[in-house]
């Protein structure tokens, strides 16, 4: 090869590498060139987010019930540490975190390198003195004020105030574009959740330029941050403490709503938790007790019960308005009946009620009575109205996570169990039995219907929320909806739900009150050996209803739902106290 | 004319690489002066290699090469100085300075005495390889992977443009290509990883991916007229690894932009195309392994430098000729600039044939 055919090839390589540079050049300045210049940007300037005050929710009363209150906390920042081991044991040994949770905490991918993480929060003062002194020989290590969620008369409001958690990686994933960042804080059930765009404010934020030890750090501009709104509940702080003490002995649930607005007065859930715990840090024995009695459940909204006897306040108006029956139709009660080959028994078997008009028959609670009225009716009948007042249906309440119950229906049955609807089906549904499903929530807006005379009403657990400025920027306003149901029908049911109270049974104790109530029980069958699921539900005064009660207890410890009519009173007791106030 | 173009293109880069200096420090900068010295130091060593004769630098050679062998042994026998995990750097007399540079112009000198001898091409072939061998594993042993790199391709360039036949190469590079795979387990950890980010830069982003990602920012981020003299954030906030050395371009990039990035890349191709054509102006085969030696040395060092501050190569320890900081390094790219114009003198190459 002779010399020129050498520096051809030298050329041609010469040539290669200038287009090859000139174009990845090109690329790399001209074509990514806002996406590297973007980079650049978040190399040196750090952007640390600052809480903002979560907003207060109080009761009716105005007392307050989960508040931000400062603490000390401890947080880490990954690309300032020197010696990650140092911190690690220091942090162990003086605050006993686990060393799980500050490798957790430090390696978090999902925030930037520099960015603080909490470690460790509610330090003690003598702690915080002696660690604020160590910082300097701990690069990275910074004791901070910070603000944490308290929760008052924790127990008693634990299922409608819900609780406050950090957020996770999915709802991260789900709201990083509305300014969530790792970290943060977020309502993860009731009111804390359902209302969070209202109470969470609006975050603050430091910008700082740095160079790339970190070190050197000029604040470049600062926004503040911005208190969330308050809450104001319509639960009575009141009502609610002494309806969590009336079943602090009875698992199961208890519901105080006005019926002429859906108020709901008192909610209450046992077994119950201590949200507090989810700031405080929760140990494995405390979550293991409150997942084996599912105390994070709230029994009134996501606990589905057969309604029993209470169910046939519904037969009995569907019946009525479909003059299947007028409120003078007679039917004997022999204490059975048979239903094609099946016997039904009613609870009084082998004795029977004699024959008896609709309101003895509510008021006796006669299932041979509603076992002939189901039949009449028919099942299409009785999916139509149990629909059109609210069964199988969401309440609507401002809380999260509501289960609808379920009724079921001949399509359903096909589906869902593989067998055709027979006509016993029909029997059982008639007084409240089978598939039938309900929420403890959704008796209580039931009943409120008829005792606000066939006008519904949407339960709901917030009044108001208010701004940093105490205006009201929301109110809650649901006007009573009229259900197509005629008075007279209504009138009939109530008079039968009376005269249960009235007639000197089980319910007695009821009569005692200073005012007159209505009520209905209901004894939902477990299946197998368990203890039955029993219902009581009243509401006063009789003529012009202004509380809607509904107790129910699980798998409860009395045979009879009459049993749980001293908690009745006592809970009707305190309301009339509450009234008697000027409430 | 040819040498007049490069040689002010070379002063043109040298008075770039201060501007850079001047820019990283804010202005506060004794690497600046410091430049500004050794680039007179170089300018006066083109002067003085014009008093000497070509003849008698190939006269020189063997103990030129001896005197840089010195030097590199001096170096492992505890007399250097250490810095950035490696030691690299000789004190004489004050001043401090890296053997492992003038090397390559010992190299250069070596090989074209050597190759332009008459004798058997294999035995000449042999004596070059031993004569880069030596030069080669002393430096690598520094470590300092790229020098001896530079070395490699000095010496591929002279054979490639000497009489030699180039099978001699060609076997020689299916050797090495055999032996590559055993030759990982000889690559100190650090030049193995260095490897391993090349081919996925995303394995280790807080570490060594990092040098060549905040590279790629510094560069990116200059978009097509750069953010402008002293405003250069990678470089300015320290997220840019040396930007007065290995990556001065990525941080002249930053502040200069595309346009000037261009510039760059089109002074180096024409200063190493001139340098290349002048390969036939010369009238001997000294002057034409001279021109080969320069040719390699400069063309591998800017294209593998540029290279790898694009990421388009691994990122080996290679300064930039004339722009990058380093007195040796500046001496020695003038000194090759001096080689270049004794290698095309008429005068100078008069009796150079049969020595």
């Amino acid at each position: 090869m002779d010399i020129r055919t050498k520096q051809f090839f030298l050329v041609i390589l010469l040539l290669a590498s200038t287009v090859l540079f000139s174009g990845r050049l090109f690329y790399l300045q001209v074509i990514k060139g806002n996406e590297y210049a973007n980079l650049s940007v978040s190399n040196y300037l750090r952007t640390i987010q600052v809480q903002a005050p979560r907003g207060n929710i109080t009761s009716r009363e105005g007392t307050i019930l989960a508040h931000d209150i400062l603490t000390y906390v401890v947080k880490v920042a990954p690309a300032d540490i020197k010696d990650e081991e140092k911190i690690i044991e220091l942090l162990i040994s003086m605050l006993g975190v686990t060393r799980e949770d500050i490798l957790k905490a430090i390696n978090d991918d999902s925030l930037p390198y520099y960015y603080p993480r909490v470690v460790a929060v509610d330090i003690p003062l003598d702690k915080v003195l002696e660690l604020k002194i160590k910082e300097k020989e701990f690069p990275g290590l910074t004791v901070e004020i910070s603000l944490v969620r308290k929760y008052e008369k924790a127990e008693s409001f634990a299922h409608v105030i819900g609780y406050l958690h950090e957020i996770d990686r999915e709802e991260l994933f789900i709201l990083s574009h509305r300014n969530y960042t790792s970290g943060d804080r977020i309502g993860k059930t009731g009111v804390e959740k359902y209302y969070e765009e209202y109470l969470r404010g609006i975050k603050g934020k430091r910008l700082y330029k740095v160079d790339a030890l970190g070190k050197e750090r000029i604040l470049q501009s600062e926004s503040f941050p911005e208190k969330g709104n308050d809450l104001v509940l319509t639960v009575s702080d009141e009502l609610q403490q002494k309806v969590s003490d009336i079943i602090k002995d009875l698992p199961g649930t208890a519901i105080m709503m006005n019926p002429k607005n859906g108020e709901i007065l008192a909610l209450a859930s046992n077994p119950t938790y201590d949200p507090n715990y989810f700031v405080k840090g929760l140990k494995p024995a405390i979550w293991n007790l409150w997942m084996k009695g599912k105390a994070l459940v709230n029994r009134a909204i996501n606990g589905q019960y057969p309604p029993g006897s209470a169910f046939k306040a519904l037969v009995a108006i569907t019946g009525l308005e479909n003059k299947v029956f007028t409120d003078k139709t007679v039917v004997n009660c022999e204490g059975f009946i048979t239903v094609g080959r099946r016997v039904f028994k009613c609870w009084t078997y082998p004795a029977g009620h004699g024959p008896v008009t609709m309101r003895e028959a509510i008021a006796v609670s006669c299932n041979v009575y509603f076992y002939t009225l189901g039949a009449e009716i028919g099942i299409n009948k009785l999916v139509e109205y149990a629909d059109n007042l609210g069964f199988g249906n969401l309440t609507g309440i401002d809380l999260p996570s509501e289960l609808p119950g379920l009724f079921p229906n001949p399509q359903w049955k096909r589906e869902k169990v593989k067998e055709k609807w027979y006509a016993g089906d029909t029997s059982n549904l008639s007084i409240g039995q089978g598939y039938l499903l309900v929420t403890p929530l959704q008796m209580a807006s039931f009943y409120s219907f008829i005792a606000n005379g066939g006008y519904a009403v949407n339960p709901h657990v917030v009044k108001s929320v208010r701004n940093n400025q105490g205006e009201e920027i929301y109110e809650a306003y649901f006007p009573p909806v009229f259900k197509g149901i005629s008075l007279k029908t209504i009138n009939v049911i109530k008079e039968g739900l009376r005269k249960a109270v009235t007639r000197g049974g089980g319910l007695t104790p009821l009569k005692d009150l200073s005012i007159e109530v209505a009520a209905k029980t209901g004894t939902a069958q477990a299946f197998g050996k368990e203890k039955p699921h029993l219902w009581l539900i009243a509401y006063a005064p009789a003529d012009n209803p202004e509380v809607v009660a509904v107790i129910l207890s699980e798998r409860s410890k009395f045979d009879f739902a009459y049993k749980l009519a001293p908690y009745m009173k006592s809970m009707l007791e305190a309301w009339i106290e509450y009234k008697n106030k000027g409430n | 004319m040819r040498l007049a173009i490069i040689f002010i293109l070379t002063v043109t880069l040298t008075c770039l690489g201060l501007i850079n200096l001047y820019s990283i420090h804010q202005g506060y900068s004794n690497q600046f002066y410091r430049q500004v010295f050794t680039f007179s130091l170089g300018l006066l060593s083109l002067i003085i290699l014009r008093y000497i004769k070509l003849k008698h630098l190939m006269w020189l050679a063997p103990f030129a090469y001896v005197a840089g062998l010195i030097t590199l042994i001096l170096i492992p026998l505890g007399m250097g100085k250490e810095a950035f995990g490696a030691t690299r750097w000789l004190s004489l007399g004050g001043f401090q300075f890296q053997p492992s540079e003038f090397a390559k112009i010992f190299l250069i000198l070596a090989l074209a005495s050597l190759l332009s001898k008459k004798s058997n091409p294999l035995i000449k072939f042999f004596f070059s390889v031993l004569t880069l061998g030596i030069y080669g594993l002393l430096v690598y042993w520094q470590p300092a992977l790229g020098t001896s790199l530079v070395l490699g391709a000095v010496f591929i360039s002279m054979v490639y443009l000497s009489d030699l036949p180039l099978k001699y190469l060609l076997i020689m590079s299916v050797i090495f290509l055999l032996v590559m795979p055993f030759g990982w387990f000889i690559l100190k950890d650090y030049q193995k990883s260095r490897l391993l980010v090349f081919i996925n830069p995303g394995i280790d982003p807080g570490g060594l991916g990092y040098n060549l990602k905040q590279a790629l920012i510094a560069i990116g981020s200059g978009g097509l007229t750069g953010k402008g003299f002293m405003q250069g954030t990678q470089a300015k906030f320290g997220f840019l690894p040396v930007p007065w050395s290995d990556f001065a371009f990525a941080s002249l990039m930053e502040e200069g932009g595309f346009i000037l990035g261009l510039l760059i890349i089109l002074s180096y191709i024409i200063i190493l195309g001139l340098t290349l054509s002048l390969v036939s102006s010369s009238v001997t085969p000294q002057g034409v392994l001279l021109i080969a030696g320069v040719l390699g040395m400069w063309g591998f060092e800017a294209l593998i430098n540029i290279g790898m501050n694009m990421g388009i190569v691994p990122v080996v320890g290679i300064p930039l000729p004339f722009i990058s900081y380093g007195g040796s390094a500046m001496i020695k790219n003038y000194l090759a600039l001096g080689l270049l114009i004794k290698a095309c003198s008429k005068k100078e190459n008069r009796g150079l044939w049969f020595s």
